[in-house]
């Protein structure tokens, strides 16, 4: 057991690489339900294993033996029981490596069970070759080891799920590192013959305190740049151990394409609807930038566009997207709009905070160009990547000739269409995606009916429905929280009455739906006039926006799919509702108006924009808190200290005996070194002293010390100022003025 | 002088090409880790040899040949960053004991550590325990910073002087007449021991009372002589460390011959000590105050000398009167030395050879010499039965 311990600090630091990748892995692979208690189980054996061979078998001849013996084991048993064994591995380890490769394709999440038989062998393998490597003088194989876990890792696309590990990887490499160091640099020692009288234990600890100073630094670089060369190592990892291998480029496309949904842009990103995928409820805004526009004017900016609405939230149906091919001039030749085309045009969008893979488009875009990754596009068109984009698009779009496409307060044109010769069964049959609702009350369509009953055509219409919600429902960010199960229109029209811009958008799609007009709902970003000193304009999460688009036709072939916005002015609300909410707290103080719910948050720019932002974040702000605790406590420390030692000087000053002081003058004294030994009594100690000046002084009060204590005699005289004077003069001559101060006041 | 570990500076430069090709969050924190560790060892490495003090403290200044004590290296980090691993190896303890190679210490922020070590002083002389050599390292193990500090720390170690009771003489008295050394004249009724009559003894020395009262010859044993010096031949030359490359008999032989000009000055008898140096030395010992010029003497002087002892005599004998005990310290008795002090035994002198090394060479000629009558011993016996 000796042995063990000599290795223990070794044993550790690989126990905890190897609990940091089994977490990472989980992480990467969503692997649920991880027993670690199985883990550390196996790495025991390994241990074991790895003491066997060291302790035990210190013979190299010995250990050949044991490996061939154990081999040959091996071999004999599977040749005696050959079913069995091909059985096993084929249910156990194959059938289950094929499951959890299917699994992580799909983005699904993994089981515990799946990887336990493989789990069984290579870790106590694993785990014995590198402690056996480590003892060999290799103990930075297990840092390399991480290392390597973390590049396939990384460059098997998993850099979301990693992005968060990673101050956490610094951190145990570096400590690790630190600690291996130490280890190794102490075998020389001991083997040079020098005497070693160094504790593992303040190593150790010195090793977290750098590790952990480090790793805070490290959060505070930057390092979101891209590769300067063309290694791409991530696009030449394939999986090789995929099933579809006919299929291989296909379904590698397929692939990337579907790792692009995950990131699709939501509005829950910017902080409304309070991200709980259903819409409404209170919201947390915030103003930080998402990306920089280059642009003639503002634009309505679309990120998403949803069709199916099913009394809660919106979902979009078809994610049919095709590749943007190298070389594509236009996508989906848009014949039905080109009348109202006039010119084209374009943009380019600089994304700064928002990670995501949408393409952020103004209506009639028919072309995106992107560096970096691939592009897709659907029938509408809205545009998506694989990946976050991080590089910046120019968007090619058309414009549109009426000057607008957005309705509006603004005065009637004449080319409008109208929508009023189309009969309803064109529209049903040709758009039914765009007429679709669910779960809404009849009372609701009565109601549209209502508002609508006049009108001569669609236009109209929708002009009719603006006007109604406009009216009669105010711009609110203070909401309540949707109850589950309520059907979300009809708990805005009727209870809640106010609301932000999904609630408008949805009503009003919803209205135009009911009302027999093509409708969809569109989430993106409404730019707002805001420029930077460039001239570009700045895109913030508060300029996210929901509203809503509807079909306009003239003939079955001709029309146009327009802007519908019952809130435009929304930047000028939520600045307004943030300024009314700062006066009526400095005036107030504290006071919530809302009985339902929660005050809605405006905050002022943050780091935070995504979720795995948020991670990272939270990780560096346990850093400075913790770095902060420390700091009050030492302060508090110092403080306490501060005042002993006032205490201790007042006690010296005040009182009449002469013995304090000689105690204050000995404590001080003991800090240089002047100690006085047991057996030596005090007149003597004090003749040893090598400065003349404070013997002198030390000299007369041990006198009257002695008067005092044995004879009973008061000091009748005695300069208390002075002596001490005398005592620090001595003390500050004998010490750097740092460690004086340190020592007088603190220790 | 820094040295570094260049294979880690490679690894740095490594990761930022790694880094700056391929681009993203793992690559970059993997050279951040690099050359942030790389930058704190050099930050360390600096501030660490700005504060770190080294001092000696020994119990004494002075100690003579064959002592041993502790003394302790009291290392000090006046800064604020700890010393995680401070070689520490004194130069000179390191020659006299091949086993010490140096301890190795950690530093907390303004600490210090004192290191004792225990040494012996074999030999005698001068020995400068103020160099120091220090080697330290940042928690990384990246740059290794060593240095040699000096201090001033300088200790003497003198030979030893042995209290030599009593010099052995077989038959003969060395000295012809004693004195008490009260009154400094002989006194035949006073005295301090009785003895029986050896083979040789001054006849004026016979105590007649006792040697009537017991029918035995008795004589007087004064702790004191009178009127009679010594002369005594110290051979320095090399070849003393032929047969003990540590210097341990020659050590031994200085030792003995000031042991016993200090037994010869106590008894009242001045010695000449014609020492076959480099120089070529000559001390006339009466007093204390003489013999300590000696022992100086002694500190500084090894044994270097090239001169042959046996020439070094023949050129001093003609300053020693004839029937004068001469005492020929050396560290063996070679035919040529043994054939002078034949010559000298023929001329009337009174020799006793008192040497370190055992040969057999040796035991030939000292059985030859003492056939006619020059005694011969060896000065570690007479040492050791000093029981110091």
């Amino acid at each position: 057991m000796d042995f063990l311990k000599d290795q223990k600090i070794s044993i550790v630091v690989i126990f905890l690489n190897m609990i940091f990748l089994i977490f990472t892995l989980g992480r990467c692979y969503l692997i649920l339900d991880i027993h670690y208690e199985f883990i550390v189980a196996l790495f025991l054996i390994g241990t074991a294993i790895f003491w066997f061979y060291e302790d035990i078998l210190r013979k190299f001849l010995y250990k050949i033996l044991f490996t061939i013996g154990a081999f040959g084991a091996v071999i004999v048993t599977y040749y005696g029981n050959v079913s069995v064994v091909t059985d096993f591995i084929n249910s156990q380890i194959i059938n289950n490596f094929n499951t959890i490769n299917e699994l992580i394709y799909k983005s699904k999440e993994t089981y515990f069970f799946l990887y336990k038989p493989m789990f069984s062998i290579l870790i106590p393998i694993g785990v014995t070759i590198i402690l056996l490597i480590s003892a060999k003088g290799w103990e930075n194989s297990v840092i390399f080891v991480t290392y390597t876990f973390m590049l396939i890792l990384w460059y098997t696309g998993f850099n979301a799920e990693l992005k968060p590990c990673l101050l956490i990887y610094a951190f145990v490499s570096i400590f690790t590192f630190g600690v291996n160091s130490y280890l190794k640099n102490r075998r020389k020692l001991n083997r040079r013959g020098i005497r070693v009288a160094i504790e593992h234990r303040f190593i150790i600890l010195y090793a977290l305190i750098i590790s952990l100073i480090l790793t805070s630094i490290i959060s505070v670089t930057p390092q979101k740049f891209k590769g300067k060369g063309n290694l791409s190592l991530q696009s030449k990892i394939e999986n090789a151990f995929s099933t579809e291998t006919v299929l291989g480029k296909e379904e590698k496309e397929k692939r990337e394409k579907e790792s692009g949904f995950q990131f699709l842009y939501d509005i829950s990103y910017s902080g409304y609807d309070s991200g709980n995928s259903k819409l409404g409820g209170p919201i947390t805004l915030n103003f930080s930038e998402v990306f920089k526009v280059k642009s003639d004017k503002p634009y309505y900016l679309k990120g998403v566009v949803k069709d199916f609405y099913n009394g809660s939230s919106w979902a979009k149906t078809k994610k049919d997207f095709k590749k943007l091919e190298k070389g594509t001039n236009k996508v989906n030749n848009d014949t039905m709009s080109s009348d109202y085309f006039d010119g084209e045009n374009s943009l380019t969008i600089y994304p700064t905070g928002l990670q995501t893979s949408t393409f952020f488009i103004p209506n009639y875009s028919f072309k995106v160009d992107c560096d970096k990754g691939n592009i897709y596009y659907d029938n509408i068109p809205t545009f998506m990547s694989n990946d976050y984009i991080e590089d910046s698009y120019t968007v090619k779009f058309n414009n549109i000739n009426q000057n607008a496409d957005v309705i509006s307060n603004d005065p009637f044109f004449d080319d409008i269409p109208l929508g009023a010769a189309i009969p309803e069964q064109f529209y049903k049959k040709n758009f039914p995606e765009y007429l679709q609702y669910e779960n809404v009350s009849p009372e609701i369509q009565e109601l549209v009916f209502d508002i609508v009953k006049d009108c001569t055509n669609n236009y109209e219409k929708v002009q009719k429905i603006r006007e109604y919600l406009s009216k009669n429902y105010k711009y609110s960010l203070d909401v309540s929280e949707v109850p589950e199960g309520r059907e979300f229109v009809d708990y805005f029209l009727n209870v809640e009455k106010k609301g932000y811009c999904t609630y408008f958008a949805t009503t009003t799609t919803i209205f135009c739906r009911i009302a027999g007009i093509p409708a969809r709902y569109v989430e993106g970003f409404h730019m707002s006039d805001k420029k930077d000193s460039k001239g570009n304009y700045i895109v913030g999460n508060n300029d996210a926006h929901a509203w809503t688009e509807v079909l306009l036709l003239s003939t079955t072939n001709r029309g146009l799919w327009y802007t519908v916005d019952c809130v435009p002015n929304v930047s000028e609300e939520i600045n307004r509702v943030k300024e009314q909410q700062e006066k009526a707290a400095s005036a107030n103080g504290p006071k919530n108006n809302n009985p339902g719910g929660k005050k809605p948050e405006i905050e002022e720019p943050t780091a935070a924009d995504t979720n795995a932002i948020n991670e990272k974040s939270s990780i560096s702000n346990i850093v400075y808190i913790s770095v902060a605790g420390v700091a009050g406590l030492m302060l508090i420390f110092a403080a306490v200290m501060h005042l002993i030692f006032i205490l201790r000087k007042n006690k010296l000053m005040k009182a009449n005996s002469a013995i304090p002081a000689y105690i204050y003058a000995s404590r001080r004294l003991s800090k240089i070194g002047i100690i006085k030994p047991k057996d030596v009594a005090d007149r003597e100690f004090i003749e040893r002293i090598p400065d003349t000046e404070v013997k002198k002084a030390l000299r007369e009060i041990v006198t009257l010390c002695y008067e005092e204590y044995y004879g009973g005699k008061l000091t009748k005289d005695f300069d208390r100022i002075q002596f001490y004077t005398e005592i620090e003069k001595f003390m500050k001559k004998k010490q750097s003025r740092f460690k004086y101060y340190i020592r007088k006041y603190y220790f | 002088m820094i040295k570094s570990n260049r294979l880690f500076i490679v690894f740095v430069i490594i990761t930022f090409i790694f880094a700056f090709l391929e681009g993203g969050n793992l690559p970059y924190i993997v050279f951040y880790a690099f050359l942030f560790i790389f930058l704190l060892g050099i930050a360390i490495i600096i501030v660490n040899s700005k504060n770190l003090e080294v001092t000696i403290v020994s119990n004494k200044d002075v100690y003579f040949s064959g002592d041993n004590d502790d003394f302790s290296i009291v290392v000090t980090n006046n800064g604020i960053v700890p010393m995680c691993c401070l070689v520490v190896k004194n130069l000179a303890l390191s020659e006299l004991n091949n086993k010490y190679k140096g301890d190795a210490v950690r530093l907390g922020f303004d600490g210090d550590k004192w290191i004792k070590n225990n040494i012996k002083f074999e030999r005698r002389g001068l020995y400068d325990l103020g160099n120091v050599f220090v080697e330290f390292n940042d928690l990384f193990f990246i740059f290794k910073k060593s240095q040699n500090v000096r201090y001033d720390k300088t200790i003497k170690v003198y030979p030893k002087v042995y209290n030599i009771k009593r010099l052995d003489s077989k038959g003969m008295d060395i000295f012809k007449t004693s004195v008490s050394k009260k009154s400094g004249i002989e006194d035949i009724y006073s005295s301090l021991d009785v003895r029986k009559y050896r083979e040789g003894d001054n006849l004026k020395k016979i105590h007649w009372r006792v040697s009537a009262k017991y029918g035995e010859l008795f004589v007087r044993n004064f702790d004191v002589v009178s009127g009679e010096e010594s002369n005594i031949f110290f051979d320095m030359n090399d070849n003393n460390f032929e047969y003990d490359p540590t210097g341990i008999l020659e050590e031994k032989m200085v030792d003995f011959c000031v042991s016993l000009v200090n037994y010869m000055q106590l008894k009242g008898i001045e010695s000449k000590v014609h020492i076959n140096c480099e120089v070529g030395r000559e001390f006339t010992v009466d007093t204390k105050e003489q013999l300590n010029d000696l022992i100086e003497f002694f500190v500084t002087e090894k044994s270097n000398c090239t001169e042959k002892f046996v020439n070094f005599i023949n050129s001093n004998l003609n300053k020693i009167p004839k029937l004068s005990w001469i005492g020929i310290i050396t560290s063996t008795v070679t035919n040529r030395l043994r054939d002078t002090l034949i010559g000298m035994k023929d001329y009337g002198y009174n020799i006793t050879v008192y040497y370190a090394v055992e040969t057999e060479e040796q035991q030939y000629n000292l059985g030859l010499l003492n056939r006619i009558g020059i005694e011969s011993y060896n000065c570690c016996d007479i040492l050791n039965n000093t029981g110091e």
